[in-house]
């Protein structure tokens, strides 16, 4: 096997750039922007397992998303744990609340499996309503206090170097993940469901090691939502978020390794660049959306290489 | 109380089923769930504010440009993305994700068109509401459920009298057989594309109202719809009956003597427990195995 670790001076030289990134740039917009591409490409990534690799659906992993993120701020403001604990707490519940949704959820295939996410999506998004002792209700938690690790505040700069830390870590932990034996038993549950058992796959473990591994991503680009907005509210996570999810795997190029990060950036710009036309934003998704499944259904990695062929069909 | 409760829950019920059966004649055809469905009852529902609030046509041509309008709109669906994809033989995912993004543009045109906020509009009846007895009715639910009815005998009539409607079924069974037996099965995709489209319009029209008129209705009126198709047994019309009935029933009793916090929550853990455990709904259609 080809040795992937070779000194690969292009992504050296991004690395240096995205470190230099806060000193060179003096405006904070643009760190801002870079963190919500951070914490996207998380998101990204997270779902990426799910349904780009073992080829399921979820319309559901914005209430991951909500899980996290209402997670380690309640956690604080309840019980007064410290951020650091409260954000693996958080990463480690929503896992665990995966695991255990995987039981009944995972039984289900396509449409059915889409169904009952989106049916998970709803209680939590009523939960987060409707349950105002715990979640403040409707108004969501405002002014959350910067949070601190180890007395260093987490903004601009620290929280910008917190992200990229992270996203690195995920990117380059889900790449060797996804070149193991685990991501080719995903990938064999995505190609065949039926065949995969032969192989001497549990198709059911793995699809839920896929959820749960999918859900913790997802609940960690919850955490560093909920640090970097300091709100968090219930029209924060809703299908839109969901649908975002889908946008950046099959716009990037689903089942690949760097799809969720270019689609991260773009989704990510694109808002940007058509600022001041807000009303025109979610209809840009829906076409965006409809014409990569049309016509190129292996996303932009399509383009660059063979790989992302999963939702291409038989001809 | 109860007696109120229980209409409201037969009409609301009876917009779920209209709902469901869109869902029942697209998938029988196409195996696809059509994600758009809420999009176009809520279409619907617009086009009869228009056409009753601000160009006050007659009832009767109302309720047809509706269905007409938003029948359009599903050829449009058909027409477009769904033939394209047809002979690339895709994943299913990508089908679902298609009819999804195809909702979220219909959606947001819609939001362009008519604006954000809700608006409110009258019914067929110009009392609002029937004192019976003692007991307060909503005058629309009356004509809710006479026009469920009506459309559900008029779907009966076409499957089991008409050439036509069994050739549909027949494609829906087997499409290669059917194929063979000289039936033209990519028109039958056409047919239950539009068919469903004319189904969401009258159920639009129907609920405008009954509820606040808003682009956002169509994401919660559609999943309803579609859990009472996939409770009842997704493919099979009496399913989408039964399904409709129990939602609407178990919302409105849940809501007025349990709590109104649960009301909203109670179809989704209705679903999730009925999926669990017979994934195929609670009458398994013999279609589509």
């Amino acid at each position: 096997m080809k040795k992937t670790n070779n000194i690969n001076y292009k992504n050296l030289l991004l690395l240096v750039i995205l470190i230099l990134f806060p000193l060179l740039v003096s405006n904070r917009y643009y760190l801002h922007i870079m963190m919500v591409i951070g914490i996207a490409i998380i998101y990204g990534i997270g779902f990426n397992i799910f349904f780009g690799y073992c080829g399921q659906i979820s319309f559901g992993h914005a209430g991951f998303y909500a899980i996290g993120a209402y997670t380690a701020v309640l956690l604080h403001i309840h019980l007064g744990i410290n951020y650091f604990l409260s954000s693996i707490v958080a990463m480690v519940f929503t896992g665990i609340v995966a695991f255990l949704l995987g039981y009944p959820f995972l039984r289900l295939r396509e449409h059915y499996l889409a169904m009952a996410s989106m049916a998970f999506l709803l209680i939590i998004k009523a939960i987060t309503i409707q349950w105002r002792e715990l979640t403040f209700g409707p108004a969501g938690v405002i002014g959350i206090e910067i949070p601190k690790i180890f007395s260093l505040e987490l903004k601009d700069n620290s929280l910008y170097y917190l992200i990229l830390m992270v996203t690195i870590l995920i990117f380059f932990v889900t790449k060797n993940l996804m070149n193991s034996f685990l991501g080719r038993a995903f990938i064999a549950i995505r190609d065949n469901e039926d065949a995969a058992p032969s192989l001497g796959i549990n198709t059911f473990f793995y699809k839920n090691i896929a959820f749960s591994l999918s859900a913790i991503c997802t609940g960690l680009a919850g955490v560093l939502y909920a640090y970097l907005n300091l709100y968090i509210g219930p029209e924060c996570f809703g299908l839109d978020l969901s649908i975002l999810a889908i946008l950046i795997v099959v716009v990037g190029g689903s089942g690949t390794d760097s799809g969720p990060v270019i689609g991260a950036v773009i989704l990510s710009l694109l808002p940007e660049m058509i600022y001041g036309f807000e009303d025109y934003h979610l209809i840009s998704y829906g076409l965006v959306l409809l014409f990569f499944l049309l016509f190129m259904p292996k996303g932009i990695m399509g383009l660059l290489n063979n790989h992302g062929y999963f939702l291409k069909g038989a001809k | 109380m109860l007696i109120e409760v229980l209409f409201t829950g037969t009409f609301m019920g009876c917009i779920y089923t209209l709902i469901g059966l869109g869902f029942n004649l697209i998938f029988n055809s196409s195996q696809i769930f059509n994600f758009a469905q809420g999009e176009f009852l809520m279409l619907g529902a617009m086009f009869y504010v228009t056409f009753n609030n601000v160009l006050h046509f007659p009832l009767a041509i109302t309720f047809l440009l509706c269905s007409i309008c938003v029948g359009i709109v599903g050829l449009l669906l058909e027409l477009g993305p769904i033939r394209y994809l047809a002979d690339k033989e895709p994943p299913i995912i990508r089908l679902i994700l298609v009819t999804l993004a195809f909702g979220i543009i219909v959606k947001n045109a819609a939001e362009l068109i008519w604006g954000k906020y809700p608006v409110r509009t009258q019914g067929i009846a110009t009392e609002e509401n029937l004192i019976l007895g003692g007991h307060v009715f909503m005058t629309q639910g009356f004509y809710i459920i006479i026009f469920t009815i009506i459309i559900l005998f008029f779907l009966w009539f076409l499957f089991k009298r008409t050439l036509s409607g069994k050739a549909f079924l027949a494609s829906a069974y087997n499409k290669d057989m059917a194929y063979l037996c000289g039936i033209n099965v990519k028109s039958m995709l056409l047919i239950s594309f539009v068919a469903s489209g004319l189904l969401g319009g009258v159920a639009g029209a129907l609920i405008s109202p009954v509820s606040h008129v808003s682009t956002n209705m169509g994401a919660l009126l559609g999943l309803k719809g579609f859990m009472s198709a996939v409770i009842g047994g997704m493919g099979n019309p009496i399913g989408a009956i039964l399904g409709g009935l129990i939602i609407g029933f178990s919302e409105q009793l849940v809501g007025t003597y349990i709590s109104t916090r649960l009301m909203e929550v109670f179809p989704f853990l209705i679903l999730i427990v009925v999926l669990v455990n017979k994934p195929h709904g609670l009458i398994p259609s013999n279609i589509n195995d």
